[in-house]
């Protein structure tokens, strides 16, 4: 009697909190659709210089959750990020012009790849701290930049290498864009529908059985192996889907440079994504959408176009990024996209206290 | 024997070898240099610091301000540069240093990193590039040369190495030998019970960063003299990972394996410059010495931590 | 009572007075000639006649490279000097010229989208002075197809071999070839020549080939050498570069001053400055150069392929150029004379066109140019609807002596070893472009 109790009890809390869980879902459901609705449509509205620059940030916000994903869920550094991005696009543009395969397929082949290189180049220092990892992965970052500088990316040409000089400038071919998808507009439609799969897919692995396993290996190793998780297998599961998601957004980027350019990186940029990604939030994906504006937009926005015709020089913004790096870990780790939410909370809060002394007190 | 010895060196001859190994010494000297300084900061405090390539680069910067742009004698403006080095360090170890003093040493190392960022964009929008007279560093020792059987050597190349075997020798004494290293290496191995116990933690760390600060103010001259260049981009990121490469040979606890390592480093990227035309002249080895550090510090590593099984992640340092 | 400060006053009155009386009697000054009204010594800005134009704005905009370590505005700010003389010397009748300046960062994407704001949103007249990594490679079809001709200085090799792009220089490939012709022929280079370029946006191949075909016709060896900027290491790679040259040899360094002085330093310091016969590209044929160079032992030793006649030689053009750089606080440097040209030949294409300056009516102007002398260039310049534009072929060789830089060699035709070279001296001979 008391056992049936006891189950009607607790069928109906679970009852009660899964319509809870419907609603705080759908909230967040209706909120990710009206922002992407905006994105669509409203975005490339701005002009095609804008349409570019946020193009580049829905890619870079993809790179920046690839980040999370290592940093945030599992508490691996990687500050060679972007050298992935440079071997993706490389390995897009390359497959791009060896083959003819349709675009997403081109998108899969690149990312899968990728995959492999980033579980290859993450290997040696699995089995060590945290620091080692990003000490290597630095390292990994100028490497490619050395390799990059002699190899150039491919633009129609043969071999390996497929780097035609400037010579042969009537031979030299831009990367193709998915067919149908060709004007900027379009393609900045299909970049940001793309990265929304990418972060469902992330997402996906979040909730899910890896997910628990990295958040266990974040808490303490020692337990989590006592509880007979295979740590080196997750650990490079992280890796080879942080590695896929660069590598589709690498693709992604090589189209749409159309003609990418070994000049267009620096091994600092490496570090300014660890910045931004921390800046916006790493514990977040919206975080990783504001590391994205941030990379991207703002520099453009400042450098660029102006603000009201108030320009600065990059340099300026290297140093915002540097406080805002301190900022972060010091005093908001999870940064603007944890941090923004309480604060208009706590500002929420007070203009309600501040209403409430307004209204007239009952006599 | 003289094949055999052509086929060690994959055809190229000892006499075009034999120009590179000063020069490799020298880089040698200045990449362990810079690890020991960044090993001993770590552990002493637990914070790798990534931006002592730019403090570097802004010492030598201040100090070509102050040579081309005042009376100042030359010596002054190369000791303001050492100076520099270490207030600014110690200035961030002492801001910094207590507010991730609790956090994993991942966190305090990429917090170094907020401060390399302010300080390339402060070089770079205070030294803009000077398109018809860019900016040389020259260190006198630099004039004085010698030839030592086909090779020119210079003395900043001869201070260079042997500041770095002194330095070595002379921090790993500090620590074993004085009370302050005895403390340091106590905090070291943790950070509340030797405070506990009555170190003096927060001076004890303060004497770590200025140290380490010194070394790193130093290292910028030599290398901006070696390199002929003050680009802040040049010495801040290349070098940085040449000298993480000697401090992770060097398990970032072992000062004398940080001192082969970096000069190991340094003589193989010197050397391969001899390999120009192996295996052939558009694909050589030459073309990809830069790659050097990152080759040897994987495969180190790969080595070194064979046989380990977990990581367990120590709390606090 | 009187006070000490009254007759103070009464003379600091008397002071202004006296001043505002001179002042007026004195009139406007005009008993030196303004800035680009043109003397016997110093060129004149477009008409120049010494009043302001006041007319109907025409819009010129250029593209330039801005990146940490990279700064090509300067010759967009010389080019706009000029522009602003020619609006002090009567504009182009009556009308004054805004130029603006555009700066990009090395990406692809942001570079084709300046080009498309310049002129679709912008309206721009014309794209002139644009000095960049990468718009020529990115944006040449889009110039074909809106049919927009420029008049640039130009870095990598789309620059020289496109129908719509005509550069007032000849860039690295082409100044190189004239160093190795000069080093062979007086220099006497025996053996190997190593020729050394960045690797950056891959120009070294393009870079590296021109005196590779020189040296080839001359039946010597030839190493093409790219290297990393910024460079880890510049005294083994002098001595490498040196090593693979061989005694005797020759080695072209083909860089910009900051790295070049750096070898130049190294070579000193290494002892190898008398082992080989060297060269440069245009870069460093300026004072501050000329002096590390002296102090390392260079003097004579050295050939500089100078893509255009030296600073200083008190020509009506390079004066007038030194005193525009003097005028915004600049150094006269080959930027500068890059941008003068910008700004000289695009006012004479200006100036040709006969009723209003439009888009159409200015670039059919600016591809009509021919015979467009300037004592800067060797010869003559022109732009001329080609497949390819290469006016600037012929260039004098400079040395260091004492710490300065002096002609060695005067103007000399680049070899025509080169399918570019070839096309340009047939189509010179055919369209009478340069011939004075």
């Amino acid at each position: 009697m008391a056992l049936a109790r006891e189950e009607a009890f607790g069928r109906a809390a679970l009852k009660r909190s899964l319509t809870a869980i419907d609603r705080g879902l759908a909230i967040r459901g209706a909120g990710i659709t009206a922002f992407l609705l905006v994105v669509l449509l409203v975005c490339p509205l701005a002009g095609n210089a804008w349409t570019k620059t946020f193009t580049g940030a829905a890619i870079y916000a993809v790179v920046a959750a690839s980040l999370g994903i290592l940093y945030g869920r599992v508490g691996m550094i990687s500050l060679g990020q972007i050298g992935m991005l440079v071997v993706a696009t490389w390995i897009g543009a390359r497959l791009s012009f060896a083959s003819s395969m349709p675009f997403p397929v081109l998108l899969l082949v690149t990312g899968l790849v990728t995959m492999v290189v980033g579980v290859i180049v993450g290997l040696p220092a699995l089995r060590l701290s945290g620091l080692y990892l990003a000490l290597i992965t630095l390292m990994f970052a100028g490497a490619v930049t050395v390799i990059i500088n002699k190899w150039q990316f491919p633009n129609g040409g043969h071999g390996l290498i497929g780097h035609l000089s400037a010579l042969n400038v009537q031979d030299i071919q831009t990367v193709r864009r998915p067919s149908s998808f060709g004007n900027d507009d379009d393609y900045f439609r299909y970049v940001v529908i793309v990265c929304v799969i990418l972060f469902a897919v992330a997402l996906a692995h979040v909730s899910g059985k890896p997910g628990r396993a990295w958040k266990a290996i974040r808490e303490s190793e020692t337990a989590a192996l006592a509880t007979g998780i295979n740590i080196t297998l997750y650990k490079m599961w992280a890796f080879a889907l942080a590695s896929f998601m660069v590598g589709v957004a690498g693709c992604l980027y090589a189209a749409q440079l159309a003609q990418p350019s070994a000049q267009s990186f620096a091994t600092q940029d490496s570090i300014t994504l660890l910045a931004t990604a921390l800046i916006g939030g790493i514990y977040s994906f919206w975080g990783a959408v504001v590391a994205g504006v941030f990379a991207q937009v703002v520099p453009y926005l400042f450098t660029a176009q102006g603000l009201w015709g108030w320009t600065t020089d990059a340099n300026i913004i290297t140093i915002i990024f540097g406080v805002g790096l301190l900022q972060v870990l010091l005093t908001a780790p999870g940064g603007l996209a944890q941090q923004f939410p309480k604060d208009m909370a706590n500002l929420g809060r007070l203009i309600w206290r501040l209403a409430g002394r307004l209204r007239p007190r009952p006599a | 024997m003289h094949s055999l010895a052509m086929l060690a060196f994959g055809r190229v001859g000892w006499t075009d070898l034999k120009p590179f190994i000063p020069l490799g010494f020298a880089f040698g000297g200045i990449y362990a240099l810079a690890g020991v300084g960044m090993v001993v900061l770590y552990r002493a405090t637990g914070v790798l610091n990534l931006s002592f390539g730019a403090i570097g680069t802004a010492g030598a910067l201040i100090s070509w301000w102050f040579i081309n742009h005042t009376g100042v004698p030359d010596v002054i403006a190369y000791l303001i540069a050492v100076a520099f080095g270490g207030v600014v360090t110690l200035l961030y170890g002492l801001l910094f240093g207590p507010a991730f003093a609790a956090r994993p040493p991942l966190v305090k190392t990429m917090a170094t990193l907020g401060l390399a960022l302010v300080l390339v964009g402060l070089m770079g929008h205070l030294a803009p590039p000077l398109n018809a007279s860019p900016r040389f560093l020259h260190l006198p020792s630099s004039d004085w040369r010698y030839r030592i059987s086909g090779a020119i050597v210079n003395w900043t190349e001869i201070i260079a190495f042997l500041f770095a075997i002194v330095l070595t020798f002379g921090t790993a004494a500090y620590l074993r030998f004085t009370k302050l290293g005895t403390a340091m290496r106590a905090l070291a191995n943790d950070r509340e019970i030797s405070a506990t116990l009555g170190v003096p933690v927060r001076r004890v760390e303060a004497a770590a960063w200025l140290g380490s600060g010194l070394v790193c103010g130093a290292a910028g001259l030599l290398l901006a003299d070696q390199l002929n260049t003050l680009d802040p981009n040049t010495l801040t990121f290349n070098f940085i990972i040449a000298a993480l490469a000697a401090a992770v040979l060097g398990r970032l606890r072992f000062l004398w394996a940080t001192l082969a390592g970096g000069l190991v480093i340094g003589l193989v990227q010197s050397l391969l410059n001899a390999y120009f035309s192996w295996p052939n002249f558009d694909q050589s080895l030459s073309a990809y010495r830069t790659v050097t550090p990152f080759v040897i510090a994987t495969t180190g590593l790969l080595w070194l931590g064979r046989r380990r099984v977990i990581t367990v992640a120590r709390s606090g340092n | 009572m009187r006070s000490k400060k009254t007759p103070v006053g009464v003379a600091l009155a008397a002071g202004i007075v006296a001043v505002a009386i001179a002042a007026f009697v004195a009139g406007p000054a005009a008993t030196s000639p303004k800035l680009g009204m043109g003397t016997a010594t110093t060129a004149k800005c477009g008409l120049g006649t010494g009043k302001k134009a006041t007319g109907k704005p025409i819009l010129l905009e250029g593209i330039f490279t801005l990146v940490p370590g990279i700064d090509f505005t300067t010759i967009g700010k010389l080019a706009q000097a000029y522009f602003n003389c020619v609006n002090d010397n009567g504009g182009i009748n009556g009308q004054r010229i805004v130029y603006k300046l555009y700066t990009e960062q090395l990406k692809p994407d942001q570079i084709a989208a300046l080009a498309k704001k310049i002129i679709e949103q912008d309206h721009a007249v014309g794209v002139v002075g644009n000095t960049s990594l990468l718009d020529c490679p990115v944006n040449h079809k889009y110039y074909e197809s809106k049919g927009a001709y420029l008049i640039i200085a130009g870095v990598p090799g789309e620059c020289f071999g496109t129908p719509n792009i005509a550069a007032v220089n000849m860039g690295p490939r082409y100044s190189n070839m004239g160093a190795a012709d000069a080093m062979i022929k007086l220099g006497h280079v025996k053996g190997t020549l190593v020729v050394s370029s960045p690797s950056a946006g891959g120009i070294a191949a393009y870079a590296n080939g021109g005196p590779c075909l020189v040296a080839k016709a001359a039946g010597l060896k030839c190493i093409s050498d790219a290297e990393d900027l910024p460079l880890s290491d510049t005294n083994a790679t002098i001595l490498k570069l040196v090593q693979e040259a061989g005694d005797g040899g020759g080695v072209i360094m083909d860089y910009t001053a900051e790295t070049a002085t750096a070898l130049l330093q190294a070579a000193g310091q290494q002892g190898v400055v008398d082992k080989v016969v060297w060269g440069q590209s245009t870069p460093v044929a300026n004072e501050a150069t000329a002096k590390v160079g002296s102090a390392n032992g260079f003097d004579g030793k050295i050939y500089i392929g100078q893509e255009f006649n030296n600073l200083a030689t008190g020509k009506p053009d390079e004066t007038l150029m030194e005193q525009l750089s003097h005028k915004i606080g600049l150094p006269a440097q080959a930027f500068g004379q890059m941008g003068y040209l910008v700004g000289k030949f695009v006012t004479n294409a200006l100036l040709s066109v006969k009723g209003p300056i439009t888009f159409k009516s200015y670039n059919a102007a600016a591809v009509a140019l021919k015979n467009q002398k300037t004592d800067i260039l060797c010869k003559p310049w022109y732009f001329w609807k080609l497949k390819n534009h290469l006016p600037n072929n012929t260039l004098p060789t400079a040395t260091y002596k004492n710490g300065k830089v002096v002609i060695n060699r005067p103007c000399a035709p680049v070899p025509a070893v080169d399918p570019l070279v070839l096309q340009a001296r047939a189509a010179e001979k055919k369209f009478h472009l340069n011939t004075g």
